[in-house]
């Protein structure tokens, strides 16, 4: 694995406006959805981003697509800054970043064929080569993404296709620009859980045969533990813990990562552990909390998780978590 | 590929069953037509003449002229148990015998009132309903669709509150009271108002008719299609608006696509889908339905000959027009089942 950085992600945050608090009241209040992550991503590595659902990992997939623009922070891109760029600036960079959704019964236009889906990117970013050439490209495009034959598939519309041939073939829609990065916002969740793997296996396979580095945002730590590199824990819109996979899963400092690890079930029944159950609920990202913004819900806060909001503190060379129980 | 054949065989069988249902249909329409106005009180041959002076043999003899002195029909003694009607008379010289014999033949008999062949007339009246309709669905639906698309892309703003209150209002109004109103707008503004032409036009050249034809018809055609924009816009909005929150269009930005292609590819061929059911159920309806505004403004089309047959009991004419009337519906009614299998993969495998 090169050590070359790909993407940088420096303070990012991005909050969105919430209404008035009253109806005569003059501030605006704001959904805090990202709020100050820093990341990075380096060449066909795959980066694992876990959380649960409102944590803002899928704002933050918008935010590194440049589909939603961010409030603060910086984004570059092979050391080309990308925080702000217009529709033709971005274009470039569009090619190298592509995108997985979540609902491949949603994010496939049912009126267009496999084959239409797959050259739309080409065409849009204004492939010059022959026609031949085109239908080569999308045939292997079809064919990495594990559509074999393609000719079975492409004329097809994609009402006939199974959830997981429609994954792969937003997968092939993607690796037809040959992306340096795919960010795959829970690729998996509505899919059958056997089919699971076999999607995940792909993107495994692809970072290896065409050094693809992936993102892959899921809130299911379980299937992380499989192909990522390194994984990224964020709560309430900030990353609280960060190291590589054995890091996090084996050894994890944060209270929350624990409380999240300590829930996978485990395959052997007489294996029992202490399960950390959190209370309450998870804080309104309207009305943060004072200091660390988990203490509400920390079992082992203390008195100064109240006052003070702790940063990422490095424990080992590649391990990070922000906990103001781990300052020594 | 395999699939090919048995996928045309089963679309062509597909379009049989729609056809026979269609024509069982249109039977079903004749008979019941037939007697429907047939229960209608009011005798036919007074109801055109209003003449006291009528005699008892004069009105006898109009009987006997349009066949009217003839039963309507037999008794069907074998079905008909209780012995209603007549049963002596042969079932072949009966009203409706000779009404379905006709028909067969292509012949649709004789206006009472106006002793011309009705097939003649109604396709006169049917030109100039479908001038009038033509015209304002064409409007409509460019301007429907046009502000449908405004609204959902400036979806939540004051223009697209602005444009959904003017078209809700567009749709609710009565079509004959929006009629009135633009009837005395336009008579203050020295505007044709009654008619299809002016009268000793027939003569002019051919262009300054077709002017006088279209100045005729701005009143009328004003009506139809504020009245249809509302629908096809407030279609067009909502259709919009769901198609373009779906994940293959935020994939299309992703992919690098402008708006201009994300709205031309992906959102409006997708958006058209419902829109194009209700057109074509529209085009049928509206046939029918454009009464109103052809009473209103006294454009001589088939809704305008319907009510007039009606108040004078006019059988032929108004059984004529009825079945034109449910011919249109069935057969926009396949049409757009038609384009909808077209126009949508999804429901071409079903």
């Amino acid at each position: 694995m090169s050590q070359q950085t790909l993407l940088e992600v420096r303070g990012l945050k991005k909050y969105f406006e919430a209404g008035r608090p009253g109806f005569f009241s003059r501030t605006v209040r704001h959904v805090h959805a990202v709020d100050g992550v820093d990341l990075n991503l380096r060449k066909s590595e795959v980066l694992a981003l876990v959380g649960e659902s409102g944590c803002g990992k899928s704002t933050l997939s918008l935010l590194l697509m440049g589909l939603e623009d961010p409030t603060e922070g910086m984004i570059t891109y092979d050391g080309q800054n990308i925080t702000h760029l217009n529709d033709n600036e971005r274009k470039s960079v569009r090619r190298k970043i592509q995108m997985v959704f979540q609902d491949p019964y949603e994010s496939l236009n049912p009126t267009q064929t496999i084959e239409e889906i797959v050259t739309e990117p080409l065409v849009v970013h204004g492939f010059d080569g022959s026609h031949a050439e085109r239908g080569e490209k999308v045939k292997k495009a079809l064919e990495d993404a594990g559509l074999r034959p393609a000719e079975v598939y492409m004329k097809r519309h994609p009402h006939e296709l199974s959830g997981g041939q429609r994954q792969r073939v937003v997968i092939a829609g993607a690796l037809v620009l040959d992306p340096e990065i795919i960010l795959a916002d829970e690729p998996v969740s509505m899919l059958d859980v056997s089919i699971r793997a076999e999607i995940i296996n792909l993107l495994a396979e692809l970072r290896i045969t065409r050094q693809i580095a992936v993102i892959f945002i899921t809130h299911d730590l379980g299937s992380v533990g499989f192909f990522a590199d390194r994984v990224a824990v964020m709560y309430l819109g900030r990353i609280v813990e960060i190291g590589t996979m054995l890091d996090v899963l084996e050894r994890p400092q944060h209270p929350y990562t624990k409380a999240l690890l300590s829930v996978i079930p485990v395959p052997n029944p007489r294996m029992r552990r202490e399960r950390i159950i959190l209370q309450g609920e998870t804080p309104n990202p309207i009305d943060l909390p004072t200091g660390c913004r988990f203490h509400p819900r920390c079992p082992v806060a203390i008195a100064t998780c109240k006052a003070s909001d702790p940063a990422l503190i490095p424990l080992t060379k590649t391990h990070q978590a922000a906990c103001l129980l781990l300052v020594k | 590929m395999e699939g090919i054949k048995g996928y045309i065989l089963k679309r062509w069988q597909y379009l049989l069953k729609k056809i026979t249902w269609s024509l069982f249909t249109i039977l079903f329409v004749i008979i019941l037509n037939f007697f429907l106005f047939r229960i209608l009180p009011g005798d036919p041959a007074r109801a055109g003449v209003r003449d006291p002076r009528l005699t008892k043999e004069n009105i006898e003899a109009i009987r006997v002229r349009y066949g009217l002195d003839k039963p309507i029909i037999n008794c069907f003694e074998s079905l008909n148990p209780i012995k209603i009607g007549s049963c002596t008379v042969n079932p072949l010289d009966t009203q409706f015998f000779i009404y379905m014999g006709n028909l067969l033949q292509g012949d649709m008999m004789i206006s009472f009132h106006t002793n011309q062949p009705v097939a003649e007339m109604l396709s006169e009246r049917l030109w100039n309903t479908i001038v009038l309709i033509g015209a304002g669905q064409l409007l409509a639906i460019i301007f429907g669709v046009l502000f449908g698309m405004f609204s959902a892309w400036k979806a939540r703003t004051a223009i697209d509150y602005g444009s959904l209150t003017l078209s809700l209002v567009a749709w609710s109004i009565p079509t004959f009271w929006l009629g009135i109103i633009l009837l005395f707008w336009g008579s203050n503004n020295g505007m044709p108002i009654a008619g299809m032409s002016t009268p000793g036009m027939s003569s002019a050249p051919l262009l300054t008719r077709w002017g006088d034809i279209a100045q005729h018809m701005f009143l009328p055609t004003l009506t139809y299609t504020i009245v249809y924009m509302g629908e096809y816009m407030l279609i067009m909005r909502s259709s919009l608006l769901d198609v373009l929150s779906e994940d293959y269009i935020l994939t299309a930005k992703a992919k690098g696509l402008s708006v201009f292609q994300i709205l031309k590819d992906h959102a409006i061929t997708n958006a058209m889908l419902p829109l194009v059911t209700i057109i074509a159920i529209n085009l049928g309806f509206t046939v029918g339905g454009v009464i109103q505004i052809e009473t209103v403004f006294s454009w001589p089309g088939l809704g305008m000959t319907t009510v007039e047959a009606l108040n004078r009991r006019d059988f032929p004419v108004l059984q004529g027009a009825f079945l034109l009337i449910a011919v249109t519906v069935i057969l926009s009614n396949l049409l757009a089942d038609l384009a909808y299998s077209y126009l949508d993969p999804r429901v071409k495998t079903e």
